[in-house]
């Protein structure tokens, strides 16, 4: 039997699709690039020591597996291999350990059987690195057993035994020296502000402040890759903010809506939220709006939220409170602005970690002036390829996401739309770098940008 | 009471008690067991999969869709309709040995027992077969896919191939055994059975395969995948709107 789904890859435009399938004849082939990469000097780092760690592995995974999650998910499974092309990592490997049951397979093993000595860490090492959290596996599992919560939980004993990739660990470390992924500190971001505010000048011809590190109502946390790459979401939050009239600020200390701790362990990701929540106190602010990042906002809307409200604080999406301004007609967008027609990608985490889903698209519709719908949409929207710390920049490693973010990139193409809009920061990192491997006569943007694009000020 | 029957009825009592003191601890321990050391999930009190999933009521439409039609493998159509069909006739089957127990009440009533006997024999053989064909297909479909034959173990193929025969040797009672012999000596065993005064085992083989095969399905189904009847409102993606924060 054959997994017609896979079929798209055929489809691509670049003309790669045939020579990638031939190297996937190897079922373990995504297990053998890992190894490749290993036996690199270069990057032997990334792996780090694994030998004589199986028995600390498997004492501390089968302690975890008393949870309510995991119990339920290790025991219920029927293997009715539902899932296995629903996996954006299956359609795109072939690889069955690259499956939500694969994966979980590997783990489970274990679980039912604890005296299993024989614990292969590097391939639950690779396999589990490779997932990509998006929960896509729980909406159509029939029991809804979610493979990403079984990932944190195996990735939150590795993370504690020291095995962790490079990517991942490095971008951890960033959080803790300077609050942002990008490691930008209080002069970078100084200045970022100071040249974005001359931009806006330009454009607009209007004085439209960025504050920083000032008292307010309202802190906004933007990802950190919108201040230097994505500066055009950045200018869309700053247009509003100022149409608006609102006291608001960033902080210098907590630039970063997204939350490494979410692909790597519970402590991180408790860690990165308090940096936000003790900047919001010590700034007196009474919102704290949550800029355009997918799993940044699961973490957020899930923990940020509830220690937020222990102090008082309102948490909010930056979409929710354009909407609203929007509704209330405090804004006036002139929708010729963005003419054309826009695909909406629902990023993974707002649709199945964020209830997000209705509110990107009211605005959509306000500012642009004609949008369509793809084949998957809402929960099953297909994830980009490259979250879960997947997006790291590394030989062997950029072709492997370019397939991963095809399905996503190939049912908006189908659609026929010029634009692709993705609000959160790794999709705006990984499909451009998709559209362009497969040749997909496609543009990327994110939902603030158009909502810029079209605000008159 | 002769030894066969000392040794069936006991075993009929084994799985009965296998069954309900496994699937109990199973149930409780999926539904009391810890969220994790710091009582989150990982740090979240709850773990939604679906958007607009707001009240309680919505969270429980859509387990029932789960249960009752498949919704969730709504890509899947053949899979979805044959296992549909699976699992429908198995139920409708299950449920309907009542008549073997019930035939007194319904002739009682005034439906005569001609009738009854007359839908029970079309009605059931119909079923039986649909049951063993879209197994067999759900076998071959196991076999056939070669990703599914590798996540596949030993527990796959035995719970299918149990109630294959399950299913093939009940159809073979229907078509070896007059239609009096199940209402008038395997309904009154039943009876005895559940009613804990046993009586002697009725001896027709093809009966007695049947019998043994039921008790050792019900053993193994705690012990097994076919626990995932019971796993669906346990589920802490699907209910977790229940919890408190």
């Amino acid at each position: 039997m054959k997994y017609s789904i896979r079929d798209i890859i055929l489809e691509s435009p670049s003309g790669r699709g045939e020579e990638w399938l031939k190297r996937q004849k190897s079922l373990e082939w995504s297990y053998e690039i890992n190894e490749r990469l290993a036996k690199d000097e270069q990057l032997e780092k990334i792996f780090l020591k694994r030998e004589g760690k199986e028995k600390d592995f498997l004492d501390a995974f089968l302690k975890l597996g008393n949870t309510k999650a995991l119990r339920n998910f290790m025991e219920t499974c029927m293997h009715c291999g539902i899932c296995i092309d629903k996996c954006h990592m299956f359609i795109s490997t072939g690889d069955i350990n690259n499956s939500p049951v694969g994966r979980a397979e590997l783990v489970r093993r274990i679980y039912k059987d604890p005296r299993v000595k024989n614990v292969d860490l590097s391939k639950i090492y690779s396999y589990y690195y490779q997932c990509t959290e998006c929960r896509r596996c729980a909406v159509f599992c029939p029991n809804g057993i979610d493979q990403s919560e079984i990932t944190r939980n195996v990735r939150n004993v590795l993370t504690s035994m020291g095995i962790i990739p490079e990517y991942v660990v490095t971008t951890l470390a960033q959080v803790y020296r300077v609050g942002n992924n990008l490691g930008l500190n209080e002069k970078a971001i100084a200045s970022v502000v100071n040249f974005l505010e001359d931009d806006l000048k330009e454009e607009t011809g209007k004085e439209l402040r960025i504050p920083l590190n000032s008292k307010a109502d309202f802190l906004l946390i933007p990802s950190s890759t919108d201040l230097f790459v994505n500066t055009d979401t950045m200018k869309g939050y700053t247009k509003v903010l100022n149409a608006l009239n609102k006291k608001w600020t960033i902080s210098s200390r907590a630039t970063e809506a997204a939350n490494f701790g979410l692909f790597a362990s519970e402590k991180y990701l408790r860690d990165f939220g308090n940096f936000v929540v003790d900047e919001a106190i010590s700034l007196g602010v009474k919102t704290v709006l949550w800029g355009e990042c997918g799993h940044g906002w699961r973490s957020a809307s899930n923990y940020v939220r509830y220690e937020l409200a222990k102090n008082g604080i309102e948490l909010m999406h930056i979409h929710q409170f354009t909407l609203k301004a929007l509704e209330r007609g405090q804004l006036k967008v002139d929708k010729n602005k963005n003419d054309d027609l826009f695909n909406y990608h629902d990023p993974c985490n707002y649709a199945r970690g964020g209830n997000l889903v209705n509110e990107p698209r009211e605005i959509l519709k306000m500012v642009v002036r004609e949008t369509v719908e793809a084949k998957y949409t809402k929960e099953e929207t297909f994830c980009c390829g490259a979250g879960a710390g997947l997006l790291a920049d590394e030989k062997n490693w950029n072709e492997f996401r370019a397939w991963a973010g095809w399905p996503a990139v190939y049912y908006s193409w189908k659609t026929g739309a010029s634009y692709m809009i993705s609000p959160c920061a790794i999709d705006k990192a990984q499909f451009p770098y998709v559209i362009d491997y497969h040749k997909v006569p496609l543009k990327m943007k994110g939902l603030m940008d158009l909502v810029g694009y079209a605000l008159e000020i | 009471m002769n030894e066969i029957s000392l040794i069936l009825d006991a075993y009929f009592y084994i799985a009965i008690t296998v069954f309900l003191l496994g699937s109990l601890y199973y149930i409780i321990s999926w539904i009391f067991s810890k969220k994790g050391i710091t009582n989150t999930y990982l740090g979240f009190p709850n773990l939604f999969t679906y958007p607009g999933q707001v009240s309680k009521w919505d969270a429980i439409k859509n387990i029932l869709k789960r249960i009752f039609l498949f919704s969730s493998i709504k890509y899947d159509k053949s899979t979805r309709i044959i296992s549909l069909l699976f699992h429908y006739s198995l139920w409708i089957i299950i449920f309907a040995h009542f008549d073997l127990f019930l035939e007194p009440y319904l002739v009682s009533i005034g439906i005569g027992i001609q009738t009854i006997e007359t839908i029970s024999f079309f009605a059931g053989n119909t079923l039986a077969i649909i049951f063993i064909f879209s197994g067999l297909y759900l076998l071959y479909r196991r076999l056939s896919n070669v990703y599914l034959r590798k996540i596949s173990n030993i527990d796959d193929y035995l719970s299918l191939i149990l109630l294959l025969l399950f299913g093939f040797t009940g159809l073979l009672m229907r078509l070896l055994l007059p239609s009096f012999y199940a209402y008038n000596v395997v309904g009154p065993f039943i009876s005895s059975l559940f009613s804990f005064h046993p009586t002697d085992i009725p001896i027709a083989p093809i009966f007695i395969t049947h019998f043994i095969l039921a008790c050792t399905l019900v053993i193994y189904m705690p012990l097994s995948k076919l626990l995932h009847m019971f796993s669906f409102f346990t589920n802490p993606t699907l209910y977790s709107i229940f919890h408190e924060r």
